[in-house]
């Protein structure tokens, strides 16, 4: 009768207050980049420019793009496991609104708790949501990589410039070696 | 014990989205108003479900305490 019951928490695909952080790579040189965009303006774009960068400064390698189904939920286990499988590092974004930055923060739990090291992008007005719902999964100091709002607005020249600003810091988060 | 700071954040954040947050005490628990400005994203709004279990660590009680009330709801 019904496909399927979503649980708009995502808390019954994994275990709350259990820690989050997964092992860093040693290096982004040769690592596969999962990127995981959640249908909000100018994600899709920022995110593949980070992607870019990511392969050409560090020599990484974009392995998967996908985009979520629904902007409000996190992501769904099939979606989840199949860039973990593929994936050394993840990077996921944008929270550009109250809803989606708090499913971008539960999704990244939920790639830390697979073992993937992630990067989530939010921007700076929906911090407190984004922190609010990592709570919720049991981790509130799970670390949020911030950028200015809005996103959405943005141009390619401003996108490409965001970027270009963020990638450092989501090289940082999901390596050891930078 | 209710997170005055916290509170204040999250009433800040929604209204970014266009929503507005009312908090009333109500005996042991709270009654929490989310409204909509008509121009307000639909989708930008987290589910009650989620929002109840945002709440629980800023208000100080659990969700059987906490009566929240959606733009949806008065439609």
């Amino acid at each position: 009768m019904f496909d399927r019951i979503l649980d708009p928490t995502g808390l019954s695909t994994g275990p709350a207050n259990v820690a989050t952080a997964a092992r860093r790579v040693p290096s982004l040189a040769g690592a596969r980049v999962g990127l995981l965009n959640n249908t909000k303006q100018n994600a899709k774009e920022l995110l593949t420019e980070v992607g870019r960068l990511l392969e050409s400064r560090y020599g990484a390698t974009v392995t998967i793009q996908r985009t979520k189904p629904h902007v409000a939920f996190p992501v769904d286990e099939p979606m989840l496991k199949e860039i973990a499988a593929v994936s050394d590092v993840v990077v996921t974004g944008v929270g550009d609104c109250g809803s989606c930055s708090a499913s971008a923060a539960a999704d990244g739990i939920a790639f830390e708790r697979e073992g993937i090291p992630t990067a989530v992008i939010v921007t700076e007005a929906f911090e407190v949501t984004a922190r609010a719902m990592a709570e919720v999964h049991g981790d509130k100091d799970f670390e949020i990589l911030l950028t200015p709002h809005p996103v959405a607005v943005l141009n390619a020249e401003q996108i490409a410039q965001r970027a270009a600003d963020l990638v450092a810091v989501v090289a940082s988060r999901v390596s050891e070696g930078v | 014990m209710r997170d005055e700071a916290r509170l204040e954040q999250m009433r800040s954040t929604l209204a970014v989205d266009g929503y507005h947050l009312s908090v009333e005490e109500l005996g042991s628990g709270f009654d929490v108003r989310i409204t909509a400005d008509p121009e307000s994203c639909a989708d930008c709004l987290v589910p009650k479900k989620v929002m109840v279990s945002m709440l629980e660590p800023i208000l100080g009680v659990g969700a059987e305490e906490i009566r929240l009330t959606y733009p949806s709801d008065a439609q």
